[in-house]
């Protein structure tokens, strides 16, 4: 690629990127940030986490998105007693027509392009540890073989804050693996009443596909392609150090609530998030104020209390916001 | 896509002067701020010390030194502050924020001072250096202006140069009696030349406008600011040859002697009077009360040189001293009232160094013993104060008090009858300076009434 040709990829990714978001927003009222950030997710590769109150639009939002981006979409719903087999798949004895029996295969709902994970807290830890080797890997192990998942692939797992009774509040390990942990908020009043508009009457509305799967990969690649200075990756570093209660860059809410930072994940999600921000402003270079766009977002579920915290009931969307106000942009 | 480890480009180079320019534009400009930002506070500091080494009499190399130093340190910092840096990355975020380039401007200036660049970067490098070529700079970073403290600051250099310059004048004429003012142009004070009647008036006129000028501030600054500047001249007073010069040169002249001799009395008492008003800066006393001294001293000499040819004579050869001592007459009396004193307390003490030692050998150090006087503890002060007195204060005796006291006895009863001196009311009015004291005894003076703790 030329510097010629960069100014062009620019602008394709960035109308691209309106277009989803804009076709999104046509039966999604609202929440046009945890669109937006949804999108952003899947252009980098990540996953997202979505919490919010039943009926706020999250499952919508899911079904909304791979219909526009002409993925296959699979919805799955995690109960206490769901397997991991009913996630990944298994293999189901067959019978040759000649006789004889042998194994095959038979795909989970893991396998599409996007996966609705549904209240995903309410499995048990070894349901939930059943997406970890997707979501990280983008492939799942049955048996002893290997089986590549197709890109692109995005897990879009929602839960509910609310009920906390029966849930099995998923492990460190696969919180980090999330890109984004998305809140979507009550919508407001105005919001509410298109909703209504929308949805309680005889018309429906129906949503284009305007990406398909080459295009996503695409998108992805000039995603990734993007220059990022080292002072404003310094900082995507110093942010992710911050986390740390031991770091220097630790501010006192981060040494009192914090009982386990932000792993190297978070840097990558700060960058890679950041070059995309910096494209869908038509810009080829990444600024602080990218990475400051999205440090909420891609730290507030990597942060790990301490009883202390957890007894304070600590937010860590105020510990993240006070790690922004005191981490030097020089 | 290619990555090179080539040097930067032509945009590379143009976001590199680009930024140069801006940082040197934001230098100016800050330098220029900080300038203008102290010099009023310098202007303020040599304008305050010129008015006090005015007020104070000092010098005025102390206001003209902190102006010309702190200006000139001033503009050694700006010159500092703008001479060519390294454009850092903090710079670079400083004027990327000025210039509102939505950090633009950082990132480029990063890649530009690299030499990994690619397709993408070069792409970036050439968008920022024309973003950059489009903002101009001058009006990002304005030349400061600053009119009310370029106004303050030239008017309070100004000023304290004015101070100054009139600082140096008086030194000068201080310097120069000759140069002292008007009157002084007209009688100059030259040692050996009676003090002239133009000088005796100007400081009989200051010396009564000091005494009148209790009331007004303005008035008693003027007037002890035209007394230091005829003290100024009358400095060489002080000087014990000087006098005697002045002493020689009166006597020579019996009529005007015995004419200035007055005169001088009275100009002396008129001085000791100024000297003792409490609105005078007590600096201004002190030169007051020794001018007085030594025209009392001028005048005595005046006079008993009149008197006395011999004395005169003797006064040529530096004899003068050891003549005046055998008159009683001429002794030098000290009358110290001591208004604080208890009832009765009063002392008086003479000295006679040429009483014999059967004779009455009068009070004082050393009195009394076989040996001349002078020879006690403090020869030194009984040889320079031949006769003192001291005098207890008129104020200090009270009325007798007598109190009866009566008890019974086995004859009878008996009364007893005590006398004592109650405690005198003390009226300041009545308080007066005590004579002057010469110059030569001052210090001796001082340290015998002394009370040591």
């Amino acid at each position: 690629m030329t510097s010629a040709a960069v100014g062009p990829s620019i602008d394709l990714f960035r109308d691209r990127f309106v277009r989803i978001t804009r076709e999104v927003g046509r039966r999604i009222v609202g929440h046009e940030e945890v669109v937006n950030l949804t999108v952003t997710s899947l252009l980098a590769g990540g996953h997202v986490l979505l919490e919010g109150i039943p009926g706020v639009g999250k499952t919508s939002l899911v079904h909304t998105l791979a219909d526009v981006l002409h993925l296959t979409f699979s919805r799955i719903q995690f109960t206490p007693d769901l397997m991991p087999a009913d996630i990944v798949g298994t293999n189901i004895v067959q019978e040759h027509s000649h006789g004889g029996t042998f194994f095959e295969f038979q795909p989970g709902p893991i396998f599409a392009n996007v996966v609705l994970a549904d209240e995903i807290n309410r499995a048990t830890p070894k349901t939930q540890s059943a997406l970890l080797e997707a979501m990280q890997d983008v492939s799942v192990s049955v048996g002893k073989t290997t089986y590549q998942l197709e890109q692109p692939f995005l897990v879009l797992a929602t839960q509910n804050p609310l009920e906390m009774e029966g849930t099995y509040p998923l492990p460190e390990a696969q919180l980090d693996r999330f890109f984004f942990k998305l809140k979507v908020t009550y919508p407001s009043e105005e919001s509410m009443h298109e909703i209504l508009e929308r949805t309680t009457t005889d018309s429906t509305t129906p949503v284009t596909r305007v990406v398909d799967k080459p295009e996503i990969l695409e998108m992805r690649q000039v995603a990734r392609s993007i220059p990022i200075a080292r002072p404003v990756q310094a900082y995507a570093i110093r942010l992710t150090l911050g986390s740390h209660p031991t770091s220097p860059y630790a501010t006192p809410l981060v040494k009192r609530y914090v009982r386990y930072g932000a792993s190297p994940r978070a840097a990558q999600a700060l960058v890679l998030a950041g070059k995309i921000q910096a494209l869908n402003r038509g810009q080829a270079f990444v600024s602080i104020d990218d990475i400051r766009r999205v440090a909420l977002p891609a730290l507030r579920h990597r942060l790990l209390l301490n009883f202390e915290g957890e007894a304070d009931e600590v937010n860590t969307d105020t510990i993240v916001t006070e790690l922004l106000g005191s981490v030097a942009t020089e | 896509m290619s990555e090179t480890d080539t040097p930067p480009g032509p945009a590379g180079q143009l976001v590199r002067t680009g930024l140069a320019a801006a940082f040197r534009q934001r230098r100016i400009r800050e330098s220029s701020r900080h300038f203008w930002k102290a010099a009023p506070i310098l202007a303020a500091l040599g304008l305050g010390l010129a008015a006090i080494s005015l007020w104070a009499g000092w010098a005025a190399i102390p206001a003209l030194g902190v102006l010309g130093v702190g200006f000139a340190g001033l503009m050694a910092y700006t010159l500092v502050r703008r001479r060519a840096r390294t454009v850092t990355d903090a710079v670079a975020a400083g004027i990327d924020r000025d210039a509102d380039l939505g950090g633009e401007l950082r990132s480029a200036a990063w890649f530009a001072a690299h030499d990994t660049h690619d397709a993408w970067t070069d792409f970036h490098l050439d968008r920022a250096a024309v973003r950059l070529d489009a903002v101009n700079w001058l009006e990002r970073y304005p030349a400061v202006r600053a009119p009310r403290a370029k106004l303050a600051t030239s008017v309070m250099v100004i000023a304290a140069l004015g101070l100054s310059m009139t600082m140096t004048d008086r030194g000068r004429l201080s310097s120069s009696p000759l140069k002292a003012n008007a009157a002084a142009d007209a009688a100059p004070l030259v040692p050996g030349q009676p003090l002239s009647p133009e000088l005796q008036k100007q400081l009989a006129d200051l010396l009564l406008a000091a005494e009148l000028a209790g009331a007004s501030t303005d008035a008693r600054l003027t007037a002890s600011a035209e007394l230091r500047d005829l003290l100024a001249q009358l400095g060489e007073l002080r000087d014990s040859e000087a006098l005697k010069e002045l002493a020689r040169s009166m006597s020579a002249n019996p009529i005007l002697s015995d004419q200035m001799s007055k005169e001088m009395q009275a100009l002396a008492e008129r001085t000791r009077r100024a000297s003792e008003t409490a609105a005078m800066p007590p600096e201004l006393r002190n030169a007051l009360e020794k001018l007085s001294d030594n025209l009392s001293i001028a005048a005595a000499k005046e006079m008993d040189d009149s008197n006395d040819p011999v004395a005169a004579a003797n006064a040529q050869s530096g004899e003068t001293a050891k003549s005046k001592a055998d008159a009683p007459s001429s002794a030098s009396i000290q009358s110290i009232q001591d208004a604080d004193a208890g009832a009765g307390a009063g002392m008086i003490m003479m000295s006679d160094e040429n009483a014999t030692p059967g004779g009455d050998p009068g009070l004082g150090a050393g009195g009394g013993s076989a040996a001349a006087n002078g020879g006690g503890t403090m020869p030194d002060i009984a040889k320079a104060l031949r006769q003192e007195t001291v005098e207890a204060s008129a104020d200090s005796p009270g009325e007798n008090v007598t109190t009866d006291t009566r008890h019974d006895t086995e004859h009878g009863s008996a009364t007893i009858t005590y006398t004592q001196s109650a405690p005198g009311a003390f009226d300041r009015s009545r308080a007066a300076a005590p004579p002057p004291v010469p110059e030569g005894r001052r210090s001796a003076v001082q340290t015998y009434f002394i009370r040591k703790p």
